[in-house]
């Protein structure tokens, strides 16, 4: 059974795509909150910068674009290899990339799952009961 | 320029080395013909003294056997000086016709001609008395003639002489030739060191700088080889970075028009709806469809073999099953029939699923009876090369559209509500050249079409 207090970090630059992923939710009654980074750096802001209080608090997922202007997907996971913090937070690629050396690259890294947009319920319900 | 002087040097080099040849032959020739002379003049004098021997032994001899073997071996050796004689004198003469005084003196009247021949005459005069008187007489009166003969005047020296005079000639037209011989030898070496300077030393620096020109212009070439490479890469890479950028818009496009019609779905279900806004919404997704195929044409296209795909075991039989069983075809397992055995071995697995996908939904796509259709996969093994072949039972394409239906953007039909990028079998053209092989069609209206494509059976562990 998914957990209601979860927080979603969407990581994407695209409000269409955004969009997309709130709807779902709300057509699948799902009410979670979805905290959105424009890309890789202001992800890495939001888990790093102390603020009170926090904008993000545990527990949540990751929910990550490939492509992405100043830090796309990867120099995201690269930035947060060595994180403890983040070992245990789950991780899922949202790209539109089919791409045989993104998949290939991705499979290089510690994450849960590698989702081709758009998203669809099978793969949400997987987001949200990772935790 | 270069070849002439070489030529004329050449003939050069010829010239005095036949001449040398013929100055050899006139040595040997000589040598052989001085020698002659001069051996014959040496006997001439061993002669002289075995004639006056002979002579006195015979007048000395206690009887008349002794005697007669000493008139024999004289009368030999007078008449071989005799012979001798004749062949020198004709030599002397023909040196004094030349104007040498030194072989004219030799016939003058106190000359040594004259000398040897009354030698000889003396000596055949002794012979004579003997055999015509018997010995006791002989011993008598040809006492004084025996005497004459056996002590000639200075005539050994004066022989000796002539020996002497011809060694001296021979010696000095040897060391002539010898002379001219090494004349000769240093021109050539000389004529050769021109060649070297003036020749193959240009010759040498003409080619230095022809392979310097050559390795230059390969030098060019290979850079040009690399800058087109370059080139190719970075239009492959903007084909792919563009279609990448644009495919956002449109998907934004078609995620858009699903929400507003989400968003008006209580509205256009309602009677008072305008049915025009439904439609056009219809029109909207249509638009967006078909550039969204456009793009992945594109995208498709530009990554035909642009990286290197590693090698993996394929079995084609599966891959063909898994292209239909994705289910983005539409269409039923049981209308792709595989049609005997098709092979798993190593190869560009990616690629080869590019092809077939292209080649299968092409077939269905232009398909006049898509619920119906059949589509059979088959295969021949040639060699290098795997031969596959993609037949349907479609309507055919015109001979005359053969070539064009490998251009990328053609289609033959576009009303059509399945939208193709019109790039499908433009990839497969480049997929299968790219690895050597060749697509061929085989197709009459009304009678379907066969796609035919080779493969290589075993491909370099790197993608062409």
């Amino acid at each position: 059974m998914p957990r209601t207090d979860l927080t979603i970090l969407l990581v994407e630059d695209n409000d269409v795509d955004v969009m997309v992923v709130q709807r779902m939710m709300r057509r699948l009654s799902i009410d979670l909150p979805i905290i959105r980074a424009q890309d890789g750096e202001e992800a890495l802001a939001i888990l790093r910068t102390p603020v009170e209080p926090p904008r993000l608090t545990p527990p949540f997922v990751i929910v990550l674009d490939l492509n992405m202007p100043r830090m796309n997907g990867f120099e995201f996971l690269d930035a947060i290899a060595d994180d403890e913090a983040l070992v245990s937070v789950p991780i899922f690629i949202l790209s539109t990339s089919r791409n045989v050396r993104d998949t290939q690259t991705a499979e290089r890294y510690h994450i849960r799952g590698y989702f081709v947009k758009p998203i669809d319920e099978t793969e949400l319900t997987q987001v949200i009961s990772s935790v | 320029m270069m070849t002439h002087r070489y030529a004329v040097a050449l003939s050069l080099v010829a010239c005095i080395l036949l001449i040398n040849y013929w100055l050899s032959e006139r040595r040997t020739q000589a040598m052989k013909q001085d020698g002659r002379i001069i051996n014959i003049s040496g006997m001439q004098r061993m002669l002289s003294q075995r004639i006056a021997l002979h002579a006195l032994e015979l007048r000395h001899a206690p009887e008349r056997a002794d005697a007669d073997r000493h008139a024999h071996v004289l009368a030999e050796a007078l008449e071989l000086m005799r012979a001798n004689h004749g062949v020198l004198t004709r030599q002397w003469r023909e040196r004094a016709a030349e104007g040498d005084v030194h072989y004219a003196a030799y016939l003058d009247q106190d000359g040594l001609d004259a000398a040897v021949r009354g030698y000889l005459a003396r000596g055949r005069h002794l012979l004579e008395t003997y055999r015509s008187q018997d010995l006791a007489a002989l011993q008598l009166s040809a006492l004084s003639s025996v005497v004459a003969m056996a002590v000639p005047e200075h005539f050994l020296e004066r022989l000796d002489a002539v020996v002497t005079r011809y060694e001296h000639e021979f010696e000095k037209k040897m060391h002539g030739l010898a002379r001219l011989q090494s004349v000769l030898f240093g021109v050539g070496l000389l004529v050769l060191l021109l060649e070297v300077l003036f020749i193959f030393r240009p010759m040498a620096a003409t080619i230095a700088r022809t392979i310097a020109t050559l390795e230059r212009a390969n030098d060019e070439l290979a850079d040009q080889a690399l800058v087109l490479a370059a080139t190719n890469d970075e239009l492959s890479d903007y084909a792919h970075v563009a279609s990448h950028d644009l495919s956002t818009p449109v998907r934004n496009v078609q995620n858009l028009t699903l929400m507003l019609r989400e968003d008006l779905g209580g509205y256009l279900a309602s009677p008072e709806a305008d049915p025009e806004i439904a439609r056009n919404l219809d029109r909207l997704e249509r638009q967006a469809l078909k550039s969204q195929a456009l793009i992945t044409g594109i995208l498709d296209y530009s990554s035909v073999g642009v990286r290197d795909e590693a090698l993996s075991s394929v079995d084609v039989a599966a891959l063909v099953r898994q292209i239909v069983d994705d289910g983005s075809l539409g269409v039923r397992a049981d209308q792709v029939v595989i049609e005997g055995e098709l092979p798993t071995f190593e190869t560009h697995a990616t690629r080869l699923g590019q092809v077939f996908t292209n080649l299968i939904e092409n077939a269905f796509r232009y398909h006049h009876d898509r619920e119906n259709a059949r589509v059979r996969v088959s295969v021949t093994h040639d060699g290098a090369f795997y031969r596959f072949a993609v037949s349907d039972d479609g309507p055919g394409i015109e001979p005359r559209f053969h070539e064009r239906i490998f251009k990328s953007f053609t289609r033959l039909q576009t009303d059509r509500v399945q939208e193709g990028s019109g790039i499908g079998l433009a990839i497969v053209r480049k997929a299968v050249e790219q690895l050597g092989g060749q697509v061929d069609i085989e197709s009459e209206p009304g009678h379907g079409t066969t796609f035919r494509f080779d493969w290589p059976v075993a491909s370099l562990r790197r993608a062409a």
